[in-house]
C-alpha cells in the first residue's frame, strides 16, 4: 500500500471519480424543486444530462467516492480491501467546495456521493451525512444529492440522511443470495434489504405527514433506487427481471439499473474473462425495465423458468408480440390506451397522440408514419380502418422474419460490436423460434 | 378567389402574436391569412401586405386569450413554436388558433389535432425547440469573469434565450451571470438578486471579456473527472456523438 500524504484535489477527484464510475445511476429525475431564492440550486423532474463520456453515458452527478478505502472484500469490486491501489480520501470541505464551484459554472446538477467502508459502516454513513449536511445547511445548496445507504449502517443514520438528500441507494448487486454470498461475503441480504425497507417505510410516513402539513422537511422525495450487476453470478434474465419486479412492487424503488460486469479482478469465483461487458444484455434488460414500468407486461409475460433468457435478435416487446399473435392485429382508431402500448413501435408518446388525434378523424397508415410511429415494426400488429397496410401472414416465423430483414443491417453492427459473432445466426434463431 | 393578406411581423413571440391580433379582422371576412416573418422575398401578386409593428398591449390580449381558453399547455405550445426559426411558425400559429377558438368555447385539446398539417407541424416545431432548450440547460458553461461574474456563450440554431432564463435565474438566484447568444449577438443579463433581462444585438467581445477571466482551475478538475468517469471497456464514442454532437462542445471546457 502507498502511503501519500497531502495529495492534490486533482488527485483525489482522478482516483475517486475512477473508482466511483462502475456505479451506473447518474439519474438526476424524479422531482421538482424551485429555489428558495436565498441559496443556490433547484431540481427538474425530468432530469438534464450535462455532458457526456466517451463511454457514450450522461454526466449529470458529481459522482465520487469519499474515500476508496474499504474493510470489505468483494471480489468483483476494484476497491476490495485485498486489491493493492493507490488510496484517498476526501475531506467534507473538499467535496462541499468541488460540488459548488461545479455546479455554479453548470457542469452538474447536483451531487452523487458512494464510499468504500473506512473502519466500520457507522463511521462511514456518518462521515457521508456530515459532508451532505454542510452542503445543504452551511452553502445552501438545493441541488439533486444521490447518497449511497453504506450495508450495514445504522438506521437511525440512514433516517437523517435522508432527510438531506433527493434519492438514496443500496445495491443490491446480485439477484441471489447465493451469489451476493459468494462474491461480497461481508454483505448480505439482510444488511441490503433491511435499510431498503426502512427507507421504503419512511417515505411513505413521510407522505402522510406531508398530507398534512405541507411544509415539514421531506424525506428521499425522489425515492430509492438500486443496482445490480450482470453477468457475473451465472444469474439468468428471467431471475434478474423477477427480481425487479418485486422490488418495483413490494419496496417501491423508482428505478433498478443494471451494471454489465466489467473485469476488474482476477477471482476463481469470477466468470473467465470474456471479449468485454455483455453490454447487449444489459441493454434488453433495460428494455425489459421499460416494459414493466410503463407499458404494464409483468415479469412473467416476458420470460419463463424454460425461457430464461431475452432474444438476441428481437427487442423484448417484439419477442413478446410475435409469441402472442392472438392479441392481434390492433385497431389504431379504436384500441384502448394499453393495448396500444402493447403494439411494437408504439411507445407512450405515440399512444398518446394517437388517442388524442383520432377525436379529430379516423387515422391511417400515413398519419401515423407522422406521428412518430415506428411502421417498420408496427405495420404486422396493426390495422387502420380495418385494413392491413398489406396482407401480413400472421404467423409467428413468417413475421419474426420480416422483422429481422427490416432491421438487419442494424442488428449486425451491434452484434459486431458486442463480440456475439460467434453465435450462428441459424442455430441461434432456431432455439427462439422454436421455444 | 379567396382575398389573401400577408402580415409582415417581427420576428419574435411578440410579433407573432400582434400579427395574430392584427390577422383576425381580415380572417373575420373570409381572407386568407399568412403571417410573414421579416420582409417577404418575393411578392405575390394579387395579395394585400400589410406591416405590422410588436405591440405590446395587441399581443398580450392575444396572450391571455390563449391562455385563458386553450389553456396553459397550449399557450406554452405555441410559445415554443414561436421561437423556432421555421418561416411558416407565424401562419400556423394563426391557424391553430383561430381553429381553437372556432369551438365557441376555446378547445384546449386543439392542439392534439394532428391531422391538421398546421398543427402537426407546430408540435414538430415545439419539439425541436424544447429539445435544443432542453439541451442547452445541460450544456451551457459558465466562466468565471472578473468580480465573480459568470459568463457563457451559446450558439443555439433557435433564439432559446427567453426560454432558458427562467430556469438559470431560478438556479442561480444569487449570482451576476450573462449567457451570450453569439449567433444572434443578444444576451441575456441577470444581476444578484434581480430579474433577468435580455438586451438584443449587444455584440460583446467575446474574447476580451473571457480574457478577464479566471485561469480555469476548475475547468481543469472539471475536464480530469470527465475522463476518469468514463469506463474504458464500454467505450463508444458513436453514442456519445449522437447525444453530444460536436458542434456543441467549441463552448465546453471538457472537450478543450
Amino acid at each position: 500500500m502507498v502511503i501519500q500524504e497531502k495529495m492534490t484535489v486533482e488527485e483525489k477527484l482522478r482516483i475517486l471519480s475512477d473508482a466511483a464510475k462502475y456505479d451506473v445511476a447518474c439519474t438526476s429525475s424524479g422531482h421538482d424543486r424551485k429555489g428558495d431564492g436565498k441559496g443556490i440550486g433547484n431540481c427538474i423532474a425530468p432530469g438534464i444530462c450535462h455532458s457526456f463520456s466517451a463511454d457514450g453515458r450522461c454526466i449529470t452527478l458529481l459522482k465520487i467516492l469519499f474515500t476508496n478505502e474499504c474493510v470489505f472484500d468483494c471480489k468483483y469490486c476494484i476497491n476490495r480491501s485485498s486489491n493493492d491501489v493507490v488510496r484517498a480520501s476526501f475531506t467534507p470541505e473538499e467535496i462541499c467546495e468541488l460540488t459548488i464551484q461545479f455546479y455554479r459554472r453548470n457542469y452538474i446538477e447536483g451531487l452523487f456521493l458512494s464510499s468504500g467502508v473506512l473502519h466500520s459502516p457507522d463511521y462511514t454513513m456518518g462521515l457521508l451525512y456530515e459532508t451532505v449536511y454542510r452542503l445543504r445547511r452551511q452553502y445552501a445548496f438545493q441541488g439533486y444529492i444521490h447518497l449511497k445507504t453504506i450495508p450495514g449502517a445504522s438506521a437511525q443514520l440512514i433516517e437523517q440522511a435522508g432527510y438531506l438528500a433527493d434519492r438514496m441507494s443500496v445495491n443490491l448487486e446480485f439477484p441471489t443470495a447465493e451469489g451476493l454470498k459468494r462474491l461480497a461475503p461481508h454483505k448480505s441480504r439482510k444488511t441490503i434489504l433491511e435499510p431498503m425497507r426502512r427507507i421504503q417505510l419512511k417515505a411513505s410516513e413521510n407522505r402522510q405527514e406531508l398530507a398534512v402539513s405541507p411544509h415539514s422537511p421531506r424525506f428521499v422525495p425522489a425515492g430509492q433506487s438500486t443496482q445490480m450487476i450482470i453477468g457475473a453470478s451465472g444469474e439468468t434474465d428471467y431471475q434478474i427481471v423477477s427480481v425487479a419486479e418485486s422490488l418495483y412492487k413490494k419496496f417501491a424503488l423508482k428505478r433498478v439499473f443494471y451494471s454489465a460486469f466489467v473485469q476488474v479482478n482476477r477471482d476463481l469465483d469470477l466468470p473467465a474473462p470474456t471479449q468485454g461487458p455483455p453490454l447487449l444484455r444489459e441493454h434488453r434488460l433495460y428494455q425489459a425495465d421499460w416494459l414493466l414500468r410503463f407499458y404494464g407486461f409483468t415479469a412473467d409475460e416476458l420470460l419463463s423458468p424454460q425461457r430464461p433468457d431475452f432474444n438476441v435478435f428481437l427487442d423484448p416487446k417484439c419477442d413478446w408480440a410475435v409469441g402472442h399473435l392472438e392479441w392481434f392485429p390492433v385497431e389504431i382508431n379504436k384500441a384502448d390506451y394499453r393495448t396500444l402500448l402493447r403494439v411494437p413501435g408504439i411507445g407512450e408518446k405515440s399512444a398518446r397522440k394517437i388517442l388524442g388525434a383520432r377525436r379529430y378523424g379516423s387515422l391511417d397508415f400515413e398519419d401515423l408514419r407522422k406521428m412518430g410511429v415506428v411502421l417498420k415494426r408496427a405495420v404486422y400488429f396493426i390495422t387502420c380502418k380495418g385494413k392491413t397496410f398489406f396482407p401480413v401472414k400472421m404467423e409467428e416465423q413468417a413475421i419474426t422474419q420480416s422483422l429481422l430483414e427490416g432491421q438487419g443491417r442494424k442488428n449486425g453492427t451491434l452484434v459486431q460490436a458486442e463480440g456475439f459473432r460467434q453465435l450462428s445466426l441459424f442455430a441461434d434463431m432456431g432455439v427462439g423460434l422454436s421455444s | 378567389m379567396n382575398e389573401k393578406y400577408v402580415l409582415v411581423c417581427e420576428d419574435s413571440i411578440e410579433g407573432i402574436f400582434t400579427g395574430v391580433y392584427e390577422g383576425w379582422r381580415y380572417g373575420n371576412r373570409g381572407a386568407e391569412v399568412e403571417l410573414c416573418m421579416g420582409p417577404p422575398g418575393q411578392s405575390e401578386l394579387f395579395c394585400h401586405y400589410v406591416d405590422v409593428a410588436a405591440d405590446q398591449e395587441k399581443a398580450g390580449k392575444v396572450m391571455r386569450t390563449i391562455w385563458r381558453q386553450l389553456g396553459r399547455a397550449s399557450y406554452e405550445h405555441l410559445c415554443y413554436a414561436a421561437c423556432s426559426t421555421d418561416k411558416e411558425k407565424g401562419t400556423c400559429i394563426y391557424h391553430a388558433v383561430r381553429k381553437g377558438l372556432s369551438y365557441g368555447q376555446g378547445n384546449p385539446a386543439i392542439l392534439e389535432d394532428l391531422k391538421d398539417p398546421s398543427i402537426l407541424k407546430l408540435s414538430k416545431l415545439r419539439q425541436t425547440v424544447w429539445h435544443e432548450m432542453h439541451r442547452f440547460l445541460g450544456f451551457v458553461r459558465f466562466q468565471e469573469i472578473q468580480d465573480g461574474i459568470l459568463f457563457a456563450v451559446i450558439c443555439p440554431d433557435n433564439p432559446i434565450l427567453p426560454l432558458i432564463g427562467p430556469h438559470f435565474e431560478d438556479r442561480l438566484p444569487r449570482e451576476d451571470w450573462i449567457i451570450y447568444d453569439e449567433e444572434r449577438r443578444d444576451a441575456l443579463l441577470h444581476p444578484a438578486g434581480k430579474p433577468f433581462y435580455i438586451v438584443r444585438g449587444a455584440g460583446l467581445d467575446i474574447e476580451r471579456v473571457q480574457g478577464s477571466g479566471d485561469k480555469g482551475e476548475y475547468a481543469a478538475l472539471w475536464k480530469v473527472f470527465c475522463q476518469s468517469i468514463s469506463v474504458t471497456e464500454r467505450e463508444n464514442l458513436r453514442v456519445q456523438r449522437q447525444n453530444l454532437p460536436y458542434k456543441y462542445r467549441r463552448y465546453m471546457p471538457e472537450f478543450w
